[in-house]
């Protein structure tokens, strides 16, 4: 249904230098396909979405919507975007008329639809959506979730063939976006065609058909729920969809801010709701770096939790040393002993850069 | 409603205390020219007087722009004497204000009408029909007749036959003297009118008169805006360089005026005074007819321009948003433009400068002003209302498959409108009371009204506060045309 190629869009920023946000998109999406588009911000997942429709023309490439090339001169985009939907991340309803005015607009100016066939149409929308005593009200009086999911009835009420969905529950208070969500997974199983870019990982594994991995204005990544998060071919796209949060150190020489790192290990700890880790990673980073390993430097010490799968972890890099280094110098039995009883697992492994001992707590 | 006019009365009522109090106070004796030293002696802009009360350094001089003001200024003791024109009060006014004439100055000064420097024909016209009103007597009728009696009866105002066909004779007339010049019974009458309209007669051709400010009089003969022009013109060696003066007609001596509060007529109660004054400046020759007929000039002005200018608001707000950088480069320079000139100077520069010889009429080159300039405003007001509705309600529209010509009538407009409303009307009474300044280029609207008005009665306050009163409810009226003009926008 939508084929897109070698796709690309820049912008110029006032200071003259040009920036890149899709490079080269290319893809394929066919009648009934579920497709979330995720990926980290600043990726273009938005200004992709808004490229199909046409709303962000871009600078390059091709977009074939049932054959035709939507870029080309004097296409009648007008005609296009009644058959493709959009849902806004800011709803954007028209404040000046009520919420079923919303519904039946579009359908009655550009459809030609008889009003009253309408109007009974869109209450009908509205029922499904769950707002059909909001019918009469003004948008203003509406809450975000409410709004959203008027504002798919608006997109549902031109009977389009595809719906676009750009970021629909971002700006929704979190108690919100379970409603909007129901709404559309109801519309993923009534074989809807929808693409959506979303920030809400669960929602994109259990509903989607497929899914795009933007980074770096490319789709890095296409596959199917199952590859994208439990096998994914790319380390970028696994510490994405593992959510790998990390914090690095640099232990060089003598000005290293000690009590300054064990403070800032404390504060990661609560920014990732893991303040039972807190304990752990202090006694573990202090007896390793203190005790066992006080005569290995320089010393890198990265903190990391995956919001994912929930573990945390702390490595100990001895950059340059090719072996053990409890090959050479035992490791001090008390502080040994303390930091096997904190932790799940310690694995030791060369790598290029040094020798590693990962602490899994 | 059954309330306002009650408070209006003890409003009026209460200035005019005020004002009655402020005169008592200092009591000088003026009773001839060497009295003058030391004291605080008013006189009139651009008269001879004018330069010879800034000769003398003994003396404090005080130049008003017209008779009403310095008779208000006497009244209310701001001058010890006001010098004017012999007759320029009649007898039952000086009554009424509380003025006596102390003593008549002994220059007498040539009066005549002022005519375009070269134009011999209508010089000579000009002569011969003076000559022949002497050699029939009619000359000597018309001096009995406006200045003898002290007022002279509204029933008696001589008729002169009236040409409607042909090219118009323009007479350009400044302050209003009674009994040369002044409206009486919703008409001009006088010894300089009936002049003026006879000669008009005299030459098959239908008579326009206007008024004009005083100090640019002799600009509008030299502008071509009037063929002949009068009020009072002193014949002077330094004028006759620049016009050419016809036989004069009356020679005035000037008349030194001084308080005189024993013969103060109109004593009683506050009620009464209000009641005569109210009489005094409405009903007496049906002065309220100016008052109406200044309302009506405000009232299409305004419109007029808020119409014109609006549209052409629509067209810069386009260019200033348009992506054609020369089109948004002249709407900028358009605003800075507007801005920084004074709407005034603007008037002034179309009617004397751009459209001196386009033969648009006043009240036309008025409309252009005032719309040329509500046009930035307007299209600042319309580029704000625009940019206030959110780029996603464009998308959104564009999104459903609408085209932009759509979207903009539909979407964003009536948001626009209905954001834009508080300012644009804000404007609209900005525009309205502007307006006052048309005087200036002689149209005749409520502000100037009331200076007609005032000019015959020599009360300041009363067709002042009328004025302020219509103002306020014209104002009032344009908001409520305004909201229905909208209603369809807006919703709850």
């Amino acid at each position: 249904m939508i084929t897109v190629n070698h796709l690309s869009k820049s912008f110029r920023n006032p200071d003259g230098s040009v920036i890149h946000v899709l490079k080269d998109v290319n893809c394929q999406i066919e009648p009934g396909e579920v497709i979330s588009v995720i990926g980290p911000s600043g990726t273009g997942k938005s200004t992709f979405l808004r490229a199909l429709n046409m709303l962000e023309p871009p600078t390059g490439g091709e977009i074939l919507f049932e054959g035709e090339n939507i870029l080309d001169k004097g296409y009648r985009l007008d005609l296009m975007r009644r058959k493709m939907g959009m849902v806004f991340q800011n709803f954007n309803l028209f404040e000046h008329m009520t919420v079923l005015d919303n519904v039946t607009y579009a359908p009655c100016h550009l459809l030609k639809a008889d009003p009253d066939q309408a109007r009974k149409e869109g209450m009908e929308l509205l029922r499904t959506v769950g707002l059909m005593d909001k019918a009469n009200v003004y948008p203003s009086q509406l809450s975000g979730g409410q709004k959203q999911r008027v504002a798919i009835a608006r997109a549902l009420a031109m009977k389009p063939e595809v719906i676009l969905f750009d970021e629909p529950t971002s700006a929704l208070d979190p108690t919100m976006v379970g409603e909007v969500l129901s709404v559309m997974r109801q519309l993923a199983r009534q074989k809807m065609t929808m693409i959506i870019v979303t920030h809400e990982m669960k929602f994109a594994r259990d509903v989607s058909t497929r899914i795009f991995f933007m980074n770096e204005g490319i789709i890095f990544e296409d596959g199917t729920p199952d590859q994208i998060f439990n096998h994914p071919v790319h380390s970028a796209t696994r510490a994405f969809v593992m959510r790998i949060n990390k914090l690095t150190f640099d232990m060089d020489g003598d000005g290293f801010d000690y009590p300054g790192m064990l403070s800032q290990m404390n504060q990661f700890c609560i920014k990732y709701s893991i303040p039972e880790k807190m304990k752990p990673v202090s006694y573990v980073a202090d007896e390793m770096a203190q005790v066992i390993l006080k005569n290995f430097r320089p010393l890198r010490i990265v903190l990391s939790h995956s919001d994912m799968t929930g573990e945390t972890s702390l490595a100990f890099m001895i950059k340059g040393l090719e072996q053990s280094p409890f090959e050479t110098e035992q490791p001090d039995p008390i502080a040994l002993s303390l930091i096997q009883g904190m932790s799940q697992e310690i694995v030791q492994e060369p790598t290029t850069l040094g020798y590693r001992i990962k602490v899994i707590l | 409603m059954r309330h306002l006019d009650r408070w209006l009365l003890l409003l009026a009522a209460s200035v005019l205390a005020f004002s009655a109090c402020t005169a008592a106070g200092r009591h000088v004796v003026i009773e001839s020219e060497a009295d003058f030293a030391g004291h605080r002696i008013g006189t009139l802009t651009g008269t001879i007087y004018e330069i010879q009360l800034n000769e003398r350094t003994d003396l404090e001089a005080s130049i008003y722009g017209s008779l009403a003001d310095g008779a208000n200024a006497l009244k209310n003791g701001k001058i010890d004497a006001l010098i004017a024109d012999e007759c320029a009060f009649s007898g039952t006014e000086l009554r009424r204000l509380g003025m006596r004439k102390a003593f008549t100055l002994h220059t007498a000064y040539p009066t005549a009408f002022a005519f375009r420097k070269g134009d011999t024909t209508l010089l000579n016209a000009y002569h011969n029909f003076f000559r022949e009103l002497q050699a029939s007597g009619e000359y000597e009728r018309m001096l009995a007749y406006w200045f003898g009696p002290e007022d002279p009866d509204p029933a008696t105002y001589p008729v002169v036959q009236a040409y409607t066909e042909g090219e118009p004779f323009r007479y350009a007339n400044t302050e209003i003297r009674p009994p040369l010049a002044f409206f009486g019974d919703g008409q001009w009458r006088g010894m300089e009118i009936e002049l003026c309209q006879r000669f008009a007669a005299y030459l098959k051709r239908p008579c326009e008169i206007r008024l004009f400010e005083m100090p640019s009089r002799l600009l509008n003969l030299q502008m071509g805006k009037a063929d002949m022009v009068g009020g009072c013109i002193f014949v002077t060696k330094e004028r006759s360089m620049q016009v050419d003066f016809g036989e004069p007609y009356y020679n005035m001596r000037p008349g030194c005026f001084v308080r005189d509060e024993k013969g103060l007529v109109g004593q009683g109660g506050l009620s009464s005074k209000v009641r005569s004054a109210v009489k005094q400046n409405f009903m007496v020759e049906r002065r309220w007819k100016i008052i109406f007929d200044g309302l009506r000039t405000t009232l299409s002005l305004t419109l007029w321009s808020i119409l014109i200018g609006s549209l052409l608001g629509v067209l810069l707000c386009w260019m200033a948003m348009s992506r054609c950088k020369p089109l948004q480069a002249f709407a900028k320079g358009y605003d800075a433009f507007m801005n920084g000139i004074p709407p005034l100077v603007l008037l002034l520069v179309l009617f004397y400068v751009v459209l001196a010889r386009s033969g648009l009429d006043a009240k036309a080159v008025a409309i252009a002003a005032l719309a040329l300039n509500f046009a930035s405003s307007a299209a600042g007001v319309f580029k704000t209302a625009v940019e206030s509705v959110p780029q996603g309600q464009t998308e959104a529209s564009l999104a459903l498959g609408f085209n932009k010509f759509q979207t903009f009538m539909n979407i964003v407009l009536p948001q626009a409108v209905r954001n834009g409303l508080p300012l644009f009307e804000a404007e609209c009474i900005s525009l309205l009371k502007g307006t006052a300044i048309v005087g200036y280029i002689a149209v005749i609207d409520i502000t100037r009204a009331s200076d007609l008005v005032r000019a015959r009665t020599f009360d300041a306050v009363m067709p002042l506060l009328t004025v302020t009163v219509l103002y306020f409810v014209l104002a009032w009226l344009i908001g409520l045309l305004l909201k229905l003009l909208t209603a369809g926008t807006r919703n709850s």
